[in-house]
């Protein structure tokens, strides 16, 4: 059974580069949105049970129309979401933003250039036991 | 406080002047009328046989109330609650109603004085005071008209030297609690004109105060626009900065592990060289966007409790190892034990440490680096000695700044160096409330970075 991985990214280039890196390995499959619009949509479509709950989420801060903590909070409200685990995966590293993200329970807080995508996978496959 | 013969008056100077037009009017309108009245009747007169017996017991009368009234104003002297102003207002009218008794009763000047205080009391005590001085004053009258003469000659009918006596005296009472009780309304009025213009004061000063806040709250919102901006341009430079190397990175680490196809030799060697620089582009932009955080004043480091200094080093000691190595120069930690745990921001102290002990590396050629840590006067001490090229005085002091100039020999050794490692780890350390300097004997003999942090 492979694993869903919801990735909220608006960079192309990353995107491509993480999407990669996740389904080569062959555990994983992702999915991918690029708003917080969407991220809002896909909420309420998780609640009403038309989409598949993610096992883990790969959170960027830094989106065109919102801020990824202020998703992050909206998706901690619902009690269909709030349990799945969230890496924040940002470029924006500041003190602040590190400790409201795990303030709202995301698991990790990682800047995006610390880490190569097979070092990011591990992690993953870490925390999902696989 | 006004500890004269007469109650607290507490209405404005209006309400004062509104006062005294009306008791004015009603005493000349009482005066004259029971003057004209008084006249009628002056046709009654009652128990001449009884004169002598009269004026002993009127006499004895007359000094009883006054000096129940001397006693009373004595007792109470200065205190003004309102139970005492009671007693006060009616050993007045005690007294004021006798002497309309003992002096031509209605057609007295006492009479006219005893409306003065019941309107006075009126207006100043409560209900019961001035029933009790109206019923007295009642009284008195029926007294009056049933024992004293009403012709403006005294019940006791005394020779004309004696009676202008008491006249005087009368008089000078009169005088005396009128101009008291004139003053006491000067006072009043006095006091609410001072209470007025203060009160003016109290608002221009309130509107200066309001204007200062005013100019405070702009102030304020204008800082926090500045902060705001600020932050934005941190988080729009570390965006803007990072999000291509992201890519970069990313893409070069998957093209090396073949997950386009198989990748040949040479392109491989390419592509690590490749992959090499962007590391070090990250590792420069993340200084640069460090040092950016601390100018702009950002919260440096985020301090956590139970934090071990041993693990830290021994990591920075694993990562710099095998560049020593390399250079044929030896990196050792020494044994230390009983080293607490302190307060501290990890990330940050390791990147503060790591500097230093990757400089000391750096710097040196032969020999190598040796890492002590000890507690020396309830501080936590590290030591990193080199013995590298060395630093002299003057350098020394310069160290830390972040325009500090490296010498030609420096480098030449160290030909990518950045120079503000140093400036980046004596921030951090400052910002764990700690100390960092450097001792050396001089150029070509090694130096030693002394690192102080506070234990709790």
């Amino acid at each position: 059974m492979r694993k869903l991985i919801l990735l909220i990214e608006d960079d192309e280039l990353i995107m491509d580069v993480y999407t990669k890196a996740l389904e080569d390995i062959g555990h994983f499959e992702t999915e991918v949105l690029k708003k917080g619009q969407d991220v809002l949509k896909w909420i309420d479509e998780v609640k009403e049970g038309k989409r598949k709950k993610p096992d883990l989420v790969l959170l960027d801060l830094i989106l065109p129309d919102m801020n990824g903590l202020d998703l992050l909070r909206d998706m901690k409200k619902e009690e269909e979401i709030k349990d799945i685990p969230v890496f924040i995966l940002t470029n924006y590293t500041s003190k602040q933003m590190e400790e409201i993200g795990m303030k709202l329970k995301s698991e990790k807080y990682l800047a995006k250039t610390d880490f190569t995508p097979r070092e990011l996978v591990e992690m993953i496959m870490e925390r999902l036991k696989v | 406080m006004m500890n004269q013969k007469n109650k607290k008056l507490i209405f404005p100077a209006d309400t004062h002047d509104i006062v005294m037009i009306v008791r004015t009017t009603i005493e000349l309108i009482v005066f004259v009328i029971f003057v004209f009245l008084s006249s009628k009747i002056f046709w009654l007169r009652k128990f001449p046989q009884l004169e002598g017996l009269k004026i002993g017991v009127s006499a004895a009368f007359s000094f009883s109330i006054v000096f129940l009234i001397w006693v009373i104003y004595k007792k109470f002297q200065g205190k003004s609650t309102k139970n005492v102003i009671n007693l006060e207002a009616i050993g007045d009218a005690v007294l004021i109603i006798w002497l309309i008794f003992i002096f031509g009763g209605m057609n007295g000047p006492f009479f006219f004085f005893f409306f003065l205080s019941l309107m006075e009391t009126a207006f100043t005590l409560n209900l019961g005071a001035i029933l009790i001085v109206a019923i007295m004053g009642i009284f008195s009258l029926i007294g009056d008209y049933i024992f004293g003469v009403t012709r403006g000659v005294s019940v006791l009918d005394i020779q004309s030297l004696f009676f202008l006596f008491f006249r005087l005296v009368s008089i000078s009472l009169i005088a005396y609690y009128g101009y008291s009780f004139a003053k006491s309304i000067g006072r009043e009025r006095k006091a609410i004109v001072r209470a007025r213009d203060l009160t003016e004061d109290l608002e221009k000063a309130k509107s200066e105060i309001e204007k200062a806040y005013e100019v405070e709250k702009e102030a304020h919102k204008e800082l926090k626009r500045l902060d705001e901006a600020k932050s934005q341009f941190v988080l729009a430079t570390q965006h803007h900065l990072r999000t291509p190397l992201t890519s970069m990175y990313g893409y070069l680490d998957l093209l090396l592990e073949g997950r386009y196809g198989k990748v040949p030799e040479k392109i491989k060697e390419i592509l690590g060289r490749f992959q090499k620089s962007t590391k070090n582009e990250i590792k420069i932009v993340n200084e640069l966007l460090n040092v950016s955080q601390f100018q702009m004043g950002g919260q440096v480091v985020l301090l956590e409790p139970n934090i071990g200094i041993e693990s830290i080093l021994k990591e920075i000691i694993e990562e710099i190892k095998p560049e020593a190595e390399n250079k044929g120069i030896y990196l050792k930690m020494e044994e230390f034990s009983d080293i607490p745990e302190i307060q501290a921001d990890p990330q940050k102290l390791k990147i503060a440490l790591f500097n230093i002990v990757d400089n000391a590396v750096k710097y040196s050629d032969k020999g190598g680096v040796t890492v002590k840590c000890q507690i020396s006067d309830n501080k936590l001490q590290i030591m990193i000695k080199d013995t590298g090229m060395g630093i002299t005085k003057g350098e020394a002091k310069e160290l830390f700044n972040r325009l500090f100039e490296r010498g030609e020999k420096a480098k030449k050794l160290y030909t990518t160096g950045r120079g503000i490692g140093l400036f980046i780890a004596s921030h951090i350390i400052k910002a764990h409330q700690g100390k960092i300097w450097v001792e050396s004997e001089g150029l070509g003999k090694g130096s030693t970075f002394y690192i102080e942090l506070p234990v709790e």
